[in-house]
């Protein structure tokens, strides 16, 4: 533990060194400038795996035990002492978040009571790799469904100032998420919530959200894709979702974006979402328009314009030509009196 | 008179041995070696050539060699994806390896079909090369040309059947391409020609690649890629282990560069040998883990926009003496690494507010031997909620972050969202004495690669703190998101 305040121990030894009268021959700049140096002594810890139970499932029956084998590497430049512990944990309001308990969450998913760790303290030198063994034992009472714990390892190394000075002692954990199903009748209901895509996108892509909303006694790991159907009723898109646990009674939201960039009108969107053992499936459509609105009224604006501009120009030359032909024949008119007075003149 | 007559016989004689020295000396002037000779193999592995061991069944997806008496007793000299052929000569099938398992058995796809299970049927995988001639005349040779010899199989149908040989290049069924260089002032090259066991020198048969030019060539002439084209021959059949042959010790082979004159013959010469060898053969395991990662850092740094006061370790904030007029600013840099699918997250909470001699401080407690959590410029800044954190005037304790390159991040000391301006926007740690759950500090929902994000510490007490050591234990987590 005093390896962690390198500067206070020489300190101390100082100032017993200078009461002695060696101090200065004992602890030059240099030596403190060394300290100094020291301080900035990361700890790195790994947990091996993240997940235990995610990917194959454990699944006991009540009554049941079960040992899993976890490994910590310490890549730091010193040994440390780790102890292992297992928390409850809920999760933040993102439904993805582990937010350690520290006490007896005494939830329905509660598993860190059933979890037994050994070791649960141990050296570990560095750049070596120790593992600890998990013994999962299920209560005879326990209820069907999905438990969920984390066993975290956490360096003993942190202490207290011991020299006077106010101080914040840092405690860090890095740990395994645990999947644990009860096995026995188990309840899977899962709906989709506000599946929704602007209701006007003039220019893709286009992006659409939803909630996954887990009504079952066990986390599920939804498969979501979502089809396009234009106008017509034709498919024309599958959007495949990537997938995320959903713990139970939490909704989970998903986001997306349909990477179209021009669109011809209106679209339906349909939402197909598998879960659970039971192969459950759930439905939702909504339905949105993808259209350059503005483009095309510009495109509109101009081409009524230009018509405008035609017919306008071609009214001013049927009009000019008009005139020509009034004048012509005003002037014929004209032409025709003048010869008709000449030729009675002449008469007369 | 006899006298007389021997001492002429002697003058006559070194004069006769004198012009014999000459014209032998200027003889081997003429024939000199061409300099800078180099033959660079684009693949060095052996070919392998074995047969099958006991054991084989069909349909199975697993093959066992025999490991003695054949060129090939290894897999070693084997890698994943291979083409294997198996079977009788004449009638084999081509097989992919999938994975070495041992040194007597890999798996193969598809799954050994029936006639290709015996003992001692074939088993051969061809490893064929380019092989780069580079090098620099020494002589100029009108309407010449230059040849490479490589070794052959003694028995000229064994040398070009296309299938590995002991300790001798396989010509291959088809003429293999030899490309040469492109046509420079005194060198009018014709298109390269390849002969199966064409030359025998000393009892040796090499395969003959031929590159021959009209024009008067020229003395250093180069020849390297470079200045001008090298040589080059496609798809020689690389050989099978020699004779005696230790996995991971070269094979040695003598290739031979001539340039011959308008009348065939070699002028000029130089051997070079080359090494075939296996491929080492590089295995590792991944296995699903994140890594969490403390850094502290060192007083005058720059950390939230401000420069830190306090050196940290990874295990400790020491605040030191703590003022009353201004802050005290500390910082440690948390760094997350993970190849779990759907990322990370870090949450923290402090186990109490700092307590005189840790003493517990109920609640929001702002008694005289506790340092309460900071409410922030504006009495906004919480748990949840951050704030600006600018006067010294409002006193506690609380921290910001500044984010390197995490994928998303709480809030930043710059994050003008709600009463903060984005100066030094701080929050308060949940205090776990006062039942506040945790709160998340960065995460992804990916995988992460050295995530960094600085967490930046501030206090600074009032006039009515009692005087003593104040502590609190802060605790951040890192797992995997749900």
């Amino acid at each position: 533990m005093k390896t962690a305040r390198p500067i206070h121990t020489l300190k101390k030894i100082a100032t017993l060194a200078d009461a002695l009268g060696v101090g200065t021959l004992l602890f030059s700049n240099t030596i403190f400038a060394q300290d100094f140096t020291q301080t900035d002594d990361t700890v790195t810890l790994t947990a091996i795996p993240p997940r235990v139970g995610d990917q194959e499932p454990i699944k006991l029956a009540p009554g049941a035990k079960e040992q899993v084998q976890l490994r910590i590497r310490n890549n730091s430049t010193k040994a440390i002492t780790i102890n292992s512990v297992a928390q409850d944990f809920m999760l933040d309001l993102d439904g993805q978040t582990p937010i350690p308990l520290n006490e007896d969450s005494g939830s329905r998913w509660s598993l860190a009571d059933w979890l037994v760790v050994a070791p649960n303290q141990q050296t570990i030198e560095p750049q070596e790799t120790a593992g600890t063994s998990v013994l999962i034992e299920v209560p005879e009472d326990a209820l069907p469904g999905g438990h969920y714990a984390m066993v975290t390892h956490e360096p003993t190394t942190g202490v207290v100032s011991e020299d006077g000075e106010s101080a914040s002692v840092i405690s860090q954990k890095v740990g395994s998420l645990f999947y644990v199903i009860v096995d026995g009748v188990i309840h899977e209901e899962a709906f989709i919530r506000d599946f929704s895509f602007p209701q006007l996108t003039e220019v893709g892509p286009v992006d659409f959200s939803f909630f996954v909303d887990n009504q079952s006694d066990i986390h599920i790991k939804p498969q979501v894709s979502i089809e396009i159907y234009n106008l017509f009723n034709q498919k024309i898109d599958t959007i495949q979702i990537e997938s995320k646990n959903v713990f139970p009674l939490y909704s989970r939201g998903f986001s997306g974006s349909w990477d179209r960039v021009w669109g011809h009108g209106f679209y339906t969107a349909k939402l197909i979402m598998s879960y659970g053992e039971q192969g459950n499936v759930a439905l939702a459509s909504t339905t949105f328009w993808l259209f350059p609105v503005k483009i095309v009224l510009s495109i509109l604006v101009i081409i009524l314009v230009l018509l405008a501009m035609l017919i306008s120009i071609r009214r001013h030359i049927l009009h000019k030509n008009q005139d020509k032909d009034k004048q012509i024949k005003e002037l014929e008119d004209q032409l025709a009196e003048v010869s008709k007075d000449q030729l009675e003149k002449h008469e007369e | 008179m006899k006298h007389r007559k021997s001492k002429k016989l002697i003058v006559l004689s070194t004069f006769i041995l004198a012009i014999a020295v000459a014209g032998k000396w200027a003889q081997n002037s003429e024939s000199a070696s061409l300099t800078s000779v180099s033959v660079t193999v684009s693949n060095p592995r052996p070919s392998f050539r074995g047969v099958l061991g006991a054991g084989n069944t069909v349909g199975t997806s697993q093959v066992i060699i025999n490991t003695s008496g054949y060129p090939s007793t290894t897999t070693a000299q084997l890698q994943t994806d291979d083409i294997l052929l198996v079977g009788n000569a004449g009638t084999m099938s081509p097989y992919t390896i999938t994975n070495v398992v041992s040194n007597s058995l890999a798996n193969i796809t598809p799954v050994l079909a029936a006639g290709d299970a015996d003992t001692s049927d074939d088993v051969i995988s061809t490893q064929s090369a380019v092989h780069t001639v580079r090098f620099t005349t020494a002589n100029a040779i009108s309407n010449g040309g230059f040849r490479i010899l490589v070794p052959a199989h003694g028995t000229a149908t064994d040398a070009n059947d296309g299938l590995p040989d002991q300790g001798a290049f396989d010509f291959g069924t088809a003429a293999p391409t030899v490309t040469c260089p492109t046509d420079i002032t005194g060198y009018d090259f014709v298109t390269g020609t390849a002969t199966a066991s064409a030359v025998t020198i000393g009892s040796t048969d090499y395969h003959a690649y031929e590159c021959l030019y009209s024009g008067v060539g020229a003395i250093a002439t180069v020849f390297d890629g470079t200045t001008n084209d090298a040589i080059s021959i496609n798809d020689i059949i690389n050989p099978a282990p020699a004779s005696g042959h230790t996995t991971g010790t070269a094979d040695s082979y003598r290739i031979i560069l001539q340039h011959l004159d308008s009348s065939y013959t070699a002028v000029d010469s130089t051997t070079v040998a080359i090494g075939v060898i296996e491929a080492v053969r590089v295995t590792a395991s991944v296995a699903p883990q994140i890594t969490f990662s403390i850094a502290g850092v060192t007083s005058g740094s720059t950390s939230c926009g401000v420069t830190t006061d306090v050196t940290t370790t990874a295990t400790a904030v020491p605040l030191g003496e703590l003022s009353i007029a201004s802050f005290t600013d500390a910082a440690q840099t948390l760094t997350v690494s993970t190849n779990a699918t759907n990322g990370y997250a870090v949450t923290a909470f402090e186990s109490d507010q700092l307590g005189l001699d840790g003493a517990t401080c109920t609640g929001d407690s702002t008694a005289s031997n506790c340092i309460p959590d900071s409410v922030g410029d504006n009495a906004a800044l919480s748990h949840t909620a951050n704030d600006e954190w600018n006067t010294t005037t409002v006193k506690g304790f609380g921290y910001s972050l500044d984010n390197a390159d995490a994928n998303t991040v709480a809030f930043e000391y710059t994050t003008a969202t709600g009463t903060c301006t984005g100066t030094y926007c701080a929050k308060q740690f949940a205090d776990n004495e006062d039942g506040q759950a945790a709160q998340q500090l960065f995460s992804s929902t990916t995988v992460a690669d050295s995530e960094n994000v600085d967490v930046c510490y501030r206090a600074v007490i009032s006039n009515v703190q009692a005087a003593g050591f104040y502590e609190n234990y802060v605790t951040y987590t890192a797992t995997a998101t749900f």
